[in-house]
């Protein structure tokens, strides 16, 4: 029973009070700012990332991972009261959750996606727990040419599965390759891009990039929607609990989400919108009378939170095994993990297991902290949504500028947040979709290093991708999935899943 | 997006490409350069792209096309000087040239395909929202840091004080601003973030002039 062995391990490291209170902190911050309108994770994230950094490793990466489901589940419930999705995966959720919450059942909405993520989250535990050995040592056999092939396939998609333009999100990953190159070559010690700014020469720092570029973009542009209707529901919620037939509607589709999303989050580019959309889908087909769906039908809340949330769970599992972030937010992850002196791959399980099955542990605990505070707390979180922009933005604002500021108390980096501010919403002007740069930006280095090692392996030939089994696979796998899109059938069933 | 008429824009664009051209000239005939020459670069590849606008049919595309070839071609253009090495032995330029060049080549595909295709047009930019939250992000540095005007080094005044102007700076960005609603979020903003990122969590952050905590700075008077 190794899974249980290291499942002790991890909870006996990640389990003490102080832990505990850090996950609770954590979650409660994550949700207070993913429940404001307009802010997705990523945002909420970045801007509450700066606050962990004081933390040693371990209760850091605790305290991250409340944080991270907090902001998800914070998301959910913006979605399901206003109607205004905070990001990709989200929009699922309005589609039944909103039309629920107007028919009076907002608390059933809510409590249903509460409960069900955590199930997603218990099952998603499992699997990590379970597939994390067998995927390390698979890594293991991983060399140079594999681990680029890897990127390769990972990078395209993750661009296929997201929505928006596909050239345009191809662009974006090569932009945020270059600036992942900013700074100093480990190799030659050249310094790249620097322009004599001492700053740029560790590299560009990435809390001025991810704030500027959605942080305060967004608030830039819900501050040019003059008089934004925000239909918020305030509708009484004494009746917060579901009612029993509630329960009886929703467990089924609970299940088949968790499955899904767990399967689904593995996929390397895969995650969590495609698993939200795909569990959508699934419940409309297995339904008895698919009409209910868009009219508030609760297994269409039900299947995608779960799928959802097992998918944040399980796209873990690429981070923690390969090294390697499946989309922005598992980059996110693994930027402020390396800021804690982590360089996530199999390498942290075997040098330090306690790190590794804590950090594993860590998100169950901030699982469970999600159903325990936030469930009699969603008054409050109502509450907070009722509240005029004018009085949040500039709070907002001020969590971003001073989580800028916070990591070295530098003005320049000041200056860099507003210049990715306006790069990112010249960008949005254009309809582009800047999310793709951050999976670049971290991948950059690892990206560069790999290509590197492979060709002076190979002294300078590009066959050396093809010669090497694993290589070649992903290779064809990534062929595969760029054909997919060319196809003219494919593409049109992308748009329509995007559509709903 | 606020367009002139399609002729005035021509000549715009006609000027910036002339520019662009009569700089380079003559800093290759003369070896004096009146402006840098990535300006000359950058004006030229405006200048193109602003004459495209009126027959383009996808503004929003040709956009994008226009910050990607301006990305590549920066690249290009500062990592001239890196090593390229070869494909077996790389040097700290040849991912750097390679990724450059792919991007300038995906722009100029997203450019030629929204000649022809069309897309909805730019939304004109608000800006008021930008120039105030951005100067709020920018004073927010300084204020922390204090700066050096004139040989006068102004000394950095502490969050509590930094954060009250902050909020009013960024209040403005609304049409509707109200002076003493601001000045009271703001001093309810600041108390509260004081105590939540300096005292509860411990950030490294002054919250009084020149670089002290409060508890110290009221100590050494």
């Amino acid at each position: 029973m190794d899974v249980l062995t290291n499942l002790m391990t991890g909870f006996g490291a990640a389990g003490t009070w102080a832990n505990i209170g850090f996950a609770l902190i954590g979650c409660l911050l994550g949700t207070l700012i993913g429940v404001l309108p307009g802010i997705g994770p990523i945002p909420t994230i970045a801007i509450l990332l700066p606050i962990t950094y004081g933390l040693d490793p371990l209760s850091s990466l605790v305290m991250l991972a409340g944080i991270y489901y907090g902001a998800q589940y914070g998301g959910s419930t913006t979605s399901i009261l206003v109607n205004m999705p905070g990001e990709a995966s989200s929009i699922v959720t309005c589609i039944d959750g909103h039309q629920m919450a107007k028919q009076g059942r907002a608390g059933a909405a809510l409590a249903v996606s509460a409960l069900g993520s955590f199930f997603a989250g218990c099952v998603g535990t499992i699997f990590i727990c379970a597939l994390a050995q067998p995927l390390a040592s698979i890594a293991q056999q991983f060399n140079s040419p594999d681990y680029f092939s890897l990127m390769v396939l990972g990078l395209i998609t993750a661009v296929v599965l997201a929505h928006g333009s596909v050239v345009k999100a191809i662009s974006m990953i090569m932009v945020g390759l270059l600036f992942g190159l900013i700074g100093t070559d480990v190799n030659s010690g050249a310094t790249r891009f620097t322009f004599g700014v001492s700053v740029l020469w560790d590299g560009l720092d990435f809390l001025p990039m991810v704030i500027g570029m959605f942080g305060v973009v967004e608030i830039i542009r819900n501050l040019e929607q003059t008089d934004v209707h925000r239909d918020a529901i305030t509708a009484k919620f004494r009746d917060l609990w579901p009612k029993w037939q509630d329960f009886k509607d929703s467990w089924a589709a609970v299940v088949r989400g968790t499955f899904l999303g767990s399967l689904l989050g593995i996929l390397p580019g895969g995650g969590v919108v495609l698993a939200s959309f795909a569990a959508y889908t699934v419940e409309k087909k297995v339904a008895k009378d698919p009409s209910r769906f868009g009219k508030g039908a609760i297994e269409g809340v039900a299947g995608p939170e779960s799928a959802n949330n097992s998918a944040a769970m399980t796209s873990f599992i690429p981070l923690l095994t390969l090294g390697l972030p499946s989309n922005a937010i598992m980059a996110l992850m693994m930027g402020a993990m390396m800021i804690q002196g982590i360089q996530p791959g199999s390498a942290v399980m075997t040098s330090r297991p306690d790190l590794f099955w804590g950090m594993v542990a860590s998100m169950w605990i901030g699982n469970l902290m999600l159903v325990i505070i936030n469930l009699p707390m969603i008054g409050i979180w109502v509450k907070l949504l009722t509240l005029p922009y004018r009085f949040l933005y500039p709070a907002i604002l001020l969590f971003c500028v001073i989580g800028v500021y916070a990591t070295n108390n530098n003005e320049v980096l000041m200056l860099f947040t507003a210049g990715f501010a306006l790069f990112g919403y010249i960008l949005v002007r254009f309809d582009c979709e800047p999310a793709p740069m951050i999976l670049g930006f971290i991948l950059g280095p690892l990206m560069e290093e790999n290509l590197r090692r492979s060709l002076v392996l190979s002294r300078g030939d590009p066959i050396i991708f093809l010669q090497r089994p694993i290589s070649a696979v992903l290779l064809a796998l990534s062929l595969g999935v760029v054909l997919l899109i060319v196809l003219p059938t494919f593409r049109k069933t992308r748009e329509e899943a995007f559509q709903e | 997006m606020s367009r002139l008429t399609s002729r005035s824009e021509f000549i715009v664009a006609i000027v910036l490409v002339a520019l662009g051209a009569v700089n380079i000239f003559v800093a290759q005939a003369t070896g004096f350069e009146i402006f840098p020459r990535y300006l000359s670069w950058v004006l030229m590849i405006s200048g193109i792209y602003l004459g495209l606008l009126p027959v383009v049919r996808a503004p929003r595309d040709l956009g994008t096309s226009f910050v990607l070839v301006l990305i590549g071609a920066s690249g290009l253009y500062f990592g001239a000087e890196l090593t390229m090495g070869t494909a077996g032995r790389m040097g700290p330029g040849y991912f750097p040239r390679l990724l450059s060049w792919l991007i300038v080549a995906i722009g100029m595909f997203i450019g030629l395909v929204a000649l022809s295709t069309p897309g909805p047009s730019i939304e004109a930019p608000k800006f008021r929202p930008m120039v105030f939250v951005f100067a709020s992000i920018i004073i927010f540095g300084y204020m922390m840091n204090g700066f050096t005007i004139g040989g006068l080094a102004v000394p950095g005044v502490g969050l509590f004080v930094t954060a009250v102007v902050i909020v009013f700076v960024a209040a403005m960005a609304r049409r509707e601003f109200s002076p003493l609603e601001s000045v009271l979020l703001g001093i309810g903003l600041s108390i509260g973030t004081v105590l939540i990122f300096v005292y509860a969590l411990g950030q490294p952050l002054p919250d009084c002039p020149n670089g002290f905590r409060c508890t110290q700075w009221f100590g050494s008077f």
